[in-house]
């Protein structure tokens, strides 16, 4: 016989080989008909030369038929290919559908880590770091004014801004534009109760100098910064979709804000968000009346610049202060003090929000999907052995490696493919929860109204790297199966085929890996959850229920005289106190709120320590009411009362951190303190109150020092008030009483003082909740993961146990067996968790406040308990199972 | 339907292989002994045609190969009708008497046909 060459062989192994086949074909045929003539008598050689002459032109006949020949065997490998595909896509659904709790459990953990993480990521991504999506954001910086002698930021009047912007603009160096913003709120009347909404009056340019275009509509003309032209409102991306319904026609449409009516002229776009500060979702022109334009002394504004390219911040915060010199210069009453100051984008982002937030949520997002990664390769090497047997059969038979392979990667394709359409829903799912999970009242400060959008590009990498996990682990076996010993293999009885030792030593791994995931990230989220709500748990002293609060600052000039300050302040106490109500009081400062002022002080006759640095404390003027309206509780001597006037002695109320500070372990009543605050005159302290928290730091207090207002020279005020009515309903009287006294006088800042809380408090609640969701997500998924293995490797030993109790073991002692397994995971991970958990969480001191060694206990102690519980019950339970197995079904078992 | 060739030779020759493996599976050269013995050897002159036309007809589906093993054991390629070749016979044999028929008639005539003047 001819010999077949080598690379005709591998032709053949894939297909079948025409030229032979043709050529054999023939050859039968020719054969055949020289054996039936010889057998007739003929002799060999004539036989030949007649069977040739019958058939014909064999040349010919070869070519055409290999012609033909080869043209189908192109045209039925292309369908035979495909069609192992669809045979392996059957086998595997097949396959997946004959282990229901493998493929429940992989669709379970790859969903909710697909899903929990997109959806995470996506939170993240939106709020916080797109949150300010801007051209060329290197341009921009914020700024602001500054208090020369406390050192403290101050806001910026609009005489002062409007100085600014038109020195700027005809020194035309450093700024290509300056525009200001002021936050507000409005009460927008439809049908329906009036609500709040978040917004702010903006400069004409506003929207110009961050460099964003509506999508609907326009931005503000130059005009509508004209008092009498300003009637016009443009809505956020989000307000229009959530409460304007996405109305395309809604340009021209009426808003009713405070009573006027607005005509909305745009729709922003949804990638604008403004969270920095205010969170606005109505933006309405900045348009104030002649008056009010001339006032330096009502300082409200904030400032954002649009530099020119090239320029830096430094140099941007040269330029302005050098404005503000020839300001304080020219209007030396007002401003004498005034600087200014500017910082970029980036730095006051990481103000507001903190990047150790992004970092915090971003990693507890990698942990949950880490883990679910580890659960899903834990389960693919689980169905490895069910595979195993499956390979060796199929090897024996004659199937080649690669079509081996290609049957795993076909399954665990189809399982991704599935698991894509569950994470995502389960994604959606998520998105929804964390949207419908944040408190109404607090939606108004996030972007979108706080509706969380599945991104998916993120879903998409979320996915991505659950894929490669699981072509990595759903792979890996189908290659070792190809290379294992096929009779030791077929030899085993049915599941007690075991894993090399490989893979057992990688699940175990895995598992523990796992644990150890999910201790730090328990840790970590009960450690900052614990921080968080120690913001908002911590005392407040004082109660904030319905207090309403809002401001007004008197012109200097105007205002110059103090007898003409104190009657403008007494009677407009004395119009608000006649209201119906529980009190009202004035304060140059409010919790939550700014306006906190900073004394030097000296106490008794007492040499300051370092004359350099004298010791100092927060510093603020209230009227006689003040403790009683905010219901803070004095703990020794007296209130203020009305007999303390301006011709009266002066006396102050010190907090208690301000005793234990400066005056730890003697009488504080009595004693006097000068305070540069007012002129270094000496104020006997008469009283002393609990401490009350100005912001949501809830550390231990600032030392406090409050003087009567009639005894400070101040032209800017908070008013407060006490009332068992909605305080918001208060306020059209409150404006009209103001404007009886002065119509000039503006009325801002309007906030309850539960208001300005939830503002204070709103992104660590957030967080916060979202960590613990995602604690608690992790958790579950860590325990599906533990619970997997346990049951699995339970499930291989059915047939030991079955012998086992057969040979009269007891059922505890089989328990104990397994239970073992689950201890000795337990002993791996957790400790080495907590300890990297500790380590974690003793490092974010350095980023979130509030985080003490002592309090780690609790958070750790928690972790511990709750994870040990996860692996015991997830041990237990299959064991129990197993022990009471009957032993004969059990030695049956397959 | 595929349009039936009247190329009478190829025709022909398919037709008759449809016919003779309706019997049951053979090899080539059992077909064209079959043929051969049934036409008195005045069809397949040449036996080296009947091949061409088996892998055209395994190309269309009417007909589906295997390897197996002759009566004195050596390897050889049956044949054998499939579903669709089944079909194909019975159109085939319809059309073969519609034709033959027609040019029977026509090559049985007695008297000279009428035509008729428009």
């Amino acid at each position: 016989m001819q010999r077949v060459p080598m690379w005709r062989r591998y032709l053949r192994f894939f297909g079948p080989d025409v030229r032979a086949d043709v050529g054999d074909e023939l050859r039968f045929h020719i054969e055949t008909k020289v054996r039936e003539l010889t057998e007739q008598g003929m002799p060999a050689d004539e036989a030949r030369r007649v069977a040739l002459r019958h058939f014909g032109d064999m040349t010919e006949v070869r070519r055409m038929c290999e012609q033909i020949g080869e043209e189908n065997v192109r045209k039925l490998s292309w369908k035979d290919r495909t069609a192992a595909w669809r045979y392996d896509i059957r086998l595997g659904a097949r396959s997946l559908a004959r282990a229901p709790w493998f493929t429940a459990v992989a669709l379970i953990t790859l969903a909710a880590g697909i899903g929990g993480a997109a959806s995470l990521f996506s939170v993240v991504d939106g709020w916080i770091i797109h949150a300010v999506r801007f051209p060329n954001p290197g341009q921009l910086v914020f700024a602001r004014g500054l208090d020369k002698r406390s050192g403290g930021e101050v806001q910026v009047s609009y005489a002062d801004y409007a100085d600014m912007a038109a020195r700027l603009a005809a020194r035309a160096r450093m700024f290509q534009s300056l525009a200001a913003v002021a936050f507000d709120s409005f009460t927008l009347s439809r049908e329906g109760p009036p609500e709040r909404v978040i917004g702010a009056s903006v400069s004409a340019n506003f929207f110009d100098t961050l460099g964003a275009h509506p999508v609907l509509g326009r931005g503000f003309l130059p005009s509508e910064g004209e008092f009498g032209h300003h009637r016009v409102a443009i809505v956020s991306y989000g307000f229009w979709k959530a409460r304007l319904n996405g109305d395309p026609s809604v340009i021209g449409w009426l808003l009713n804000l405070n009573g006027e009516p607005y005509t909305v002229v745009g729709v922003l776009p949804e990638s604008f968000h403004f969270t920095l500060t205010g969170r606005s979702n109505i933006w309405v022109p900045l348009a104030l009346n002649s008056e009010e334009r001339s006032q330096r002394q009502a300082r409200f504004l904030r400032m954002i610049g649009r530099m020119k390219p090239g320029v830096t911040v430094v140099q941007a915060r040269q330029e302005l202060q050098s404005i503000t010199a020839d300001l304080a210069k020219a209007y030396p009453d007002t401003n004498l003090d005034t600087g200014a100051f500017a910082i970029s984008l980036s730095e006051e982002i990481g103000r507001h929000v903190g990047s150790q937030v992004v970092l915090i949520v971003f990693g507890v997002t990698i942990g949950l999907l880490l883990i679910a990664c580890s659960n899903v390769a834990n389960l693919l090497l689980v169905r490895a052995v069910t595979r195993k047997r499956q390979a060796a059969i199929q090897l024996s038979v004659g199937a080649s490696r690669g079509r081996l392979v290609r049957q795993a990667l076909v399954e665990t394709l189809m399982l991704f493919s599935a698991a894509a359409v569950a994470g995502s829903f389960a994604g959606i799912g998520f998105a929804r929860l964390i949207t419908s999970s944040i408190p109404y009242e607090n939606r108004g400060f996030l972007p979108d109204y706080g509706q969380v959008f599945l991104n998916w590009r993120l879903f998409a990498f979320s996915f991505a790297v659950a894929l490669v996990t699981g072509l990595f682990f759903g792979l890996a076996p189908a290659f070792e199966a190809t290379g294992a010993n096929l009779t030791a293999t077929l030899k085993e009885a049915g599941s007690a085929v075991s894993h090399s030792r490989k893979a057992r030593r990688a699940r175990w791994a895995l598992v523990t890996g796992q644990v150890i995931i999910a201790t730090v990230l328990l840790c970590l989220t009960a450690v900052l959850v614990q921080a968080f709500r120690g913001m908002w748990t911590a005392p407040l002293g004082f109660e904030s229920a319905g207090v309403l609060t809002f401001r007004v600052s008197l012109d200097e000039r105007q205002y110059a005289d103090p007898a003409r300050r104190r009657a403008f302040f007494d009677s407009l106490l004395a119009s608000v106190d006649s209201m119906p109500g529980e009190g009202a009081a004035i304060a140059t400062s409010v919790p939550f709120g700014d306006g906190f002022g900073e004394t030097s002080l000296r106490i008794g006759n007492e040499p300051p320590s370092d004359a350099r640095r004298p010791p100092k404390a927060g510093f603020s003027a209230v009227t006689a009411e003040y403790f009683r309206v905010l219901k803070t509780p004095l703990l020794a001597g007296r209130m203020f009362e009305r007999a303390d006037s301006a011709a009266a002695r002066p006396v102050a109320i010190v907090n208690e951190a301000f005793v234990k500070r400066y005056l730890a372990g003697r009488n504080p009543l009595g004693r006097l303190v000068a305070l540069s605050a007012i002129n270094q005159r000496e104020a006997e302290i008469v009283g002393v109150v609990t401490t009350m928290r100005e912001d949501n730091n809830p550390g231990p207090g600032y030392p406090e020092i409050y003087v009567p207002f009639a005894q400070a020279k101040r032209f800017s005020g908070f008013i407060l008030m006490r009332t068992a009515a909605d305080p918001l309903s208060l306020l059209p009287d409150i404006r009209r009483r103001v404007a009886s006294i002065d119509p000039s006088q503006p009325v801002y800042e309007a906030k309850t003082l539960e208001e300005r809380l939830t503002e204070g408090f709103a992104p660590f609640r957030i967080v916060s909740g979202m960590l613990a969701w995602f604690g608690l997500l992790a958790l579950v998924v860590a325990a599906i993961g533990i619970y997997g293995v346990v049951a699995f490797s339970v499930s291989q030993r059915t047939r030991e146990i079955g012998i086992r109790s057969a040979l009269g073991a007891d059922r505890f002692k089989l328990q104990l067996l397994f239970l073992r397994q689950g201890l000795a995971i337990m002993a791996a991970g957790i400790p080495l968790g907590l300890l990297l958990g500790g380590a974690a969480a003793a490092a974010l001191r350095g980023v979130v406040e509030n985080v003490a060694p002592a309090k780690l206990v609790g958070p750790l102690a928690l972790t511990a308990v709750l994870l040990s519980a996860v692996v015991l019950v997830a041990t237990l339970l299959p064991a129990r199972r197993a022990a009471s197995v009957d032993p004969v079904l059990a030695i049956r078992y397959e | 339907m595929e349009k039936t060739s009247l190329d009478v030779v190829r025709g022909t020759l398919d037709v008759l292989i449809l016919k003779t493996l309706s019997w049951g599976a053979l090899h080539g050269y059992a077909i064209s002994q079959t043929i051969r013995r049934q036409t008195d050897e005045a069809l397949l002159v040449e036996e080296g045609a009947l091949y061409p036309a088996l892998y055209r007809m395994e190309a269309k589906g009417w007909i589906e190969a295997e390897w197996g093993l002759s009566e004195n054991n050596r390897r050889a390629k049956y044949y054998r009708l499939t579903a669709d070749g089944r079909k194909r016979l019975r159109e085939e044999l319809k059309t073969w008497s519609h034709y033959a028929d027609a040019v029977g008639k026509v090559l049985g005539a007695t008297s000279r046909p009428q035509f008729e003047r428009s």
